[in-house]
C-alpha cells in the first residue's frame, strides 16, 4: 500500500493476467476460445489484424456483379501489391486477404503463403468442406515407417469430431465407409442430374469407388441460430445470413456470449514468455498493430492457434537459456516437416445428354470421390504409398465458359452465349503430401519485419511419391469419366505449387517421443506443459481430407484435457 | 519461375521473329499508351460491342455501357502492351472502315459493320498454338481478342445483361435439378 508505484505496477499486471490467451482467431483459436470461455475460464484471444464483426464488416456480401467495379478480375495494381494473395483472392473478397507488400516473407523455393490477418483469420474464406480421418490415416507413417506415428487414433478422436459437427453444422450423407468415417450430418445437399448419373456409371463399373455428396459446413436448415444456406456461393465475402461456419458467425459469439472473453485485435505475438524455474509459460509479449507498443500478458495456460507457419515462427522466435533454438524446440523439430496437399490435376469432360434439364440455385459444394488407393491388398499400388481424393462438379456452362471457345459475334453468338451451355463434371484431385524434415520453415538470418520480427524463411519441395501419385491423380479421373460416357475428356496438371491449397501443416508434430516431436496426444508440449497448439501445426501427417475438421476436433479435445490439468493443479 | 525465365528466353531469341510475324515494331507495344484517345473513342467502342453483341429482345452491348466499362478495364487490369495493341487497333479500325468504306465505323451499314469484324477478328487467329502464347505474353493480346474479351465480361456482368439477357437470382434460397423451360436463359452467375 505505502508504494504507489508498485501499486501502479500490480494493478497493471492484475488487468494483464488471464486464466487462459488464445493466440490467433481463425478456425482453431475461435474453437479455443469458445471452449476455455465455456470452461469459465477468462480468455485472452489475441489477433495480429484489425477487427471483423460478423455482417457489418462485410462490405461485399450483397453485391451484385455490376457494382464490382473490376467485375470479380483483379487488377494490375492488385497483383503488383498482392502477386501471392492475388492467385487466390478475387475483388469480392480481397479485403480478407493480406497485402503481400505489407508482410513479405522469404521463399528459398517456391511456396505460396496466403494469408488473412484478421478477426476470423481464413476461415471466412475457407473451402468449408469437412471430412473425418479415419485409422487408415492415423496408422499410416507407422504402417510406412515414413515420419513418426501418430500418438492418436480414430477412437481418441472420434467422440470430438462428433463434438464439434454439432456445433457446426456439417451437411453430408452416411455412407458407412471405413477410410471416410460419417460425421453427424445435417441433411445433404442436392446432386444434379449429371452427378447422378456419374454415381450411377462408377460405382456398377468401378466396384470399391464411391461417389458421394460432398460434405460441407453449409447449413441446410437453421442451426445455433445461424443459417440456412441461401445457395449463393458467395462464402468468402462473409455470409450476412451465417449460412455457413466461420469464428466470426459461431465460435467468437459464443465465446462472448460467456462473458470470459477479451478480444484484442491488432495483437502481433512477438514471443511467449518462459520461466525456467516454473518450467513453464507465463505469458505472451505482443507488439500493439496499430502503435507499436510493446505489451506482456499472462495466464495460466496458452493455445498457440497462429496458423501452421505463424505459430512455428513464434515457437522459433522465442528463445531463452533454457530454449536456445526455440520454445519447447530440443527435438529440433519446430518448422521442419511442413506439407500441403498437392492439387491442381484431374480431367473434365462433356456429357451430351440431359440436355432439358437444368438447376436453380447456386450450390457451394459439389460431389467428392473419396479415397480408393491403397486402402488394402487389393487397391495397393507399388508406384506411391497413400492416396488421394477427388472433389467434383457438374455443370451446364455458362458464358464464362463457352465464350472462350466460341468464335464470331453478332446475334447468334449472343444467342448462344446466352443459353445453358453442355452439361460438364469437372474432377480435380487433392492428394496426401508425405512429411519431409527437408520442407520447412525458418527465421530469416536478418530480414526483418516493420515491427523487427525476423522474417519467416520457407523452404519447400513435393517429392517422388507427390509426383508418382499426380500421374494416377490425372489418369484415374481421365478412366472414369471415359466409363462414365463422357466425351472431350481431357485430362490437366496445372502443377501445385507450395501452398496453393492453403492446407499447411506439420511445423510442430504431435508424437509419442520428446526426441521427435513438439506435441504430445493432447497437443500439449512435450516440454511446456501450460503450452498447447492445435493448429494445422501438429498434423503428423496430412492425409488427403481437408483438414480444418481435424484441428477443430483436436482444439477441443486439448481444451478438455487442459481444463482438467488445471484443475488438477497439474498446469500452475 | 521456370516458365518465366522460359519466356524470357524465348524472347531474347525469338522476340524479334515473333514480332515481324505479327507486322508488329516491338517498341511500340511498350510506349506509354494513348488513354486521350481512348477517353474519346467510348462512342466507338461502344459501337463495336453492339456489332458483338447486339440488341435483340434483349439488351445489347451499348444498353450496358460496355464501351465505358471497357476503357475503365483496360487502364485497370491490363499490360501495357495490351492497352497499347488495344488503342492502336482502335486507331486502325477507325482508318481502315473510312479507307474502304468511306464512312467512319458507326455510319457503316449492319452488314459492313461485322465484315470489318471479322477481318479483325480473323487478324487475330494468324498466330495459334504456343506460339500465339508467347507473342500474347510479350506483345500484347490481339485488338479483336481484348475487345471480345471484354465485351463479354461487361455485358455478362452488367445489370442490364445479367438481369435481362441472363436470369439472374441474387438470393436463391434452394439448389434444385429443374425442366428446362422454353426459351429458357442461362443464369448469370455461378
Amino acid at each position: 500500500m505505502g508504494d504507489p508505484k508498485q501499486n501502479i505496477n500490480g494493478k497493471a499486471i492484475s488487468q494483464h493476467t488471464f486464466d487462459a490467451i488464445v493466440v490467433g482467431s481463425g478456425i482453431s483459436g475461435g474453437w479455443a476460445a469458445k471452449e476455455l470461455c465455456q470452461k469459465g475460464l477468462k480468455t485472452l484471444l489475441l489477433e495480429r489484424g484489425r477487427n471483423v464483426e460478423h455482417v457489418r464488416d462485410y462490405p461485399t456480401a450483397m453485391l451484385p456483379p455490376w457494382e464490382l467495379p473490376h467485375r470479380l478480375e483483379n487488377s494490375t495494381k492488385d497483383k503488383e501489391e498482392s502477386p501471392i494473395q492475388s492467385i487466390s483472392y478475387n475483388e469480392g473478397n480481397k479485403h480478407f486477404f493480406v497485402k503481400d507488400k505489407d508482410h513479405p516473407y522469404e521463399q528459398e523455393s517456391p511456396f505460396h503463403w496466403i494469408r488473412g490477418y484478421q478477426v476470423g483469420g481464413r476461415s471466412l474464406t475457407w473451402g468449408r468442406q469437412c471430412y473425418r480421418l479415419s485409422d487408415l490415416d492415423f496408422e499410416a507413417n507407422a504402417k510406412d515407417g515414413t515420419g513418426v506415428d501418430w500418438p492418436i487414433r480414430y477412437a481418441d478422436i472420434a467422440p470430438w469430431y462428433e463434438y464439434v459437427e454439432k456445433f457446426v453444422g456439417v451437411s453430408g450423407k452416411a455412407e458407412g465407409l471405413s477410410q471416410l468415417p460419417d460425421s453427424f450430418f445435417l441433411p445433404p445437399m442436392e446432386m444434379n442430374c449429371v452427378e447422378e448419373h456419374f454415381k450411377d456409371k462408377i460405382e456398377h463399373g468401378m466396384p470399391g469407388r464411391k461417389v458421394i455428396m460432398g460434405r460441407i459446413a453449409n447449413l441446410t436448415k437453421g442451426w445455433e441460430g445461424r443459417g440456412p444456406c441461401q445457395y449463393r456461393y458467395l462464402c468468402s465475402r462473409g455470409c450476412p445470413f451465417g449460412g455457413y461456419f466461420s469464428s466470426n458467425a459461431a465460435t467468437i459469439p459464443a465465446a462472448k456470449a460467456t462473458g470470459n472473453l477479451t478480444l484484442r485485435p491488432f495483437s502481433i505475438v512477438v514471443d511467449i514468455i518462459y520461466d525456467k524455474d516454473k518450467k513453464k509459460a507465463t505469458g505472451v509479449r505482443i507488439i500493439d498493430a496499430e502503435t507499436n507498443k510493446t505489451y506482456e500478458y499472462f495466464a495460466d495456460i496458452i493455445f498457440l492457434n497462429a496458423s501452421t507457419i505463424g505459430s512455428a515462427q513464434i515457437l522459433l522466435n522465442s528463445v531463452s537459456s533454457a530454449f536456445p533454438q526455440g520454445l519447447g524446440n530440443s527435438s529440433g523439430q519446430v518448422g521442419h516437416n511442413l506439407m500441403d496437399h498437392h492439387f491442381r490435376v484431374g480431367a473434365k469432360g462433356v456429357f451430351d445428354g440431359f440436355k432439358d434439364k437444368y438447376y436453380v440455385g447456386r450450390r457451394p459444394v459439389g460431389i467428392y470421390i473419396p479415397r480408393f488407393r491403397n486402402l488394402d491388398a487389393g487397391t495397393k499400388r507399388n508406384d506411391y504409398l497413400r492416396g488421394f481424393a477427388y472433389q467434383a462438379d457438374g455443370e451446364r456452362e455458362t458464358w464464362f465458359d463457352t465464350s472462350k471457345r466460341l468464335p464470331g459475334f453478332g446475334e447468334d453468338f449472343k444467342k448462344e452465349l446466352t443459353s445453358p451451355g453442355n452439361w460438364t463434371l469437372w474432377m480435380g484431385a487433392w492428394g496426401e503430401t508425405l512429411p519431409y524434415y527437408e520442407n520447412r520453415v525458418a527465421l530469416h538470418e536478418s530480414k526483418k519485419d516493420k515491427w523487427g520480427i525476423p522474417l519467416v524463411s520457407v523452404h519447400f519441395q513435393f517429392g517422388e511419391n507427390e509426383r508418382a501419385m499426380r500421374k494416377d491423380m490425372k489418369a484415374s479421373a481421365i478412366e472414369m469419366l471415359d466409363l462414365a460416357g463422357f466425351r472431350n475428356v481431357e485430362g490437366f496438371d496445372y502443377n501445385s505449387t507450395g501452398g496453393d491449397c492453403v492446407h499447411e501443416m506439420g511445423t510442430a508434430r504431435m508424437g509419442h517421443d520428446p526426441k521427435t516431436s513438439v506435441l504430445n496426444k493432447w497437443n500439449q508440449m512435450h516440454e511446456v506443459k501450460n503450452v498447447f497448439i492445435t493448429d494445422g501445426s501438429c498434423m503428423t501427417s496430412s492425409a488427403c481430407q481437408n483438414p480444418s475438421l481435424t484441428y477443430m476436433a483436436l482444439t477441443a479435445r486439448a481444451c478438455d484435457y487442459a481444463f482438467t490439468e488445471l484443475k488438477k493443479g497439474n498446469l500452475g | 519461375m521456370e516458365r518465366k525465365k522460359f519466356i524470357k528466353r524465348f524472347f531474347l531469341l525469338s522476340g524479334g521473329a515473333v514480332a515481324a510475324v505479327s507486322g508488329i515494331k516491338v517498341y511500340q507495344v511498350f510506349k506509354s499508351p494513348d488513354f486521350d484517345f481512348l477517353r474519346g473513342a467510348v462512342p466507338l467502342i461502344n459501337e463495336l460491342a453492339e456489332t458483338i453483341i447486339p440488341k435483340t429482345d434483349t439488351p445489347g452491348a451499348k444498353e450496358a455501357a460496355v464501351g465505358e466499362f471497357i476503357a475503365f478495364i483496360l487502364k485497370e487490369n491490363t499490360s501495357t502492351a495490351t492497352q497499347n495493341r488495344f488503342i492502336d487497333g482502335l486507331k486502325d479500325l477507325a482508318a481502315y472502315s473510312a479507307l474502304t468504306y468511306g464512312t467512319p465505323f458507326h455510319e457503316c451499314s449492319a452488314a459492313d459493320k461485322a465484315s470489318i469484324l471479322a477481318h479483325y477478328e480473323k487478324k487475330s487467329t494468324l498466330l495459334t498454338g504456343n506460339v500465339a502464347k508467347v507473342e500474347h505474353k510479350l506483345l500484347g493480346d490481339p485488338f479483336f481478342t481484348t475487345l471480345k474479351k471484354y465485351t463479354v465480361l461487361g455485358f455478362c456482368t452488367s445489370k442490364a445483361g445479367a438481369s435481362r439477357a441472363f436470369a439472374y437470382d441474387a438470393v436463391p434460397g434452394r439448389y434444385a435439378n429443374t425442366d428446362l423451360t422454353p426459351g429458357q436463359k442461362a443464369w448469370a452467375t455461378q
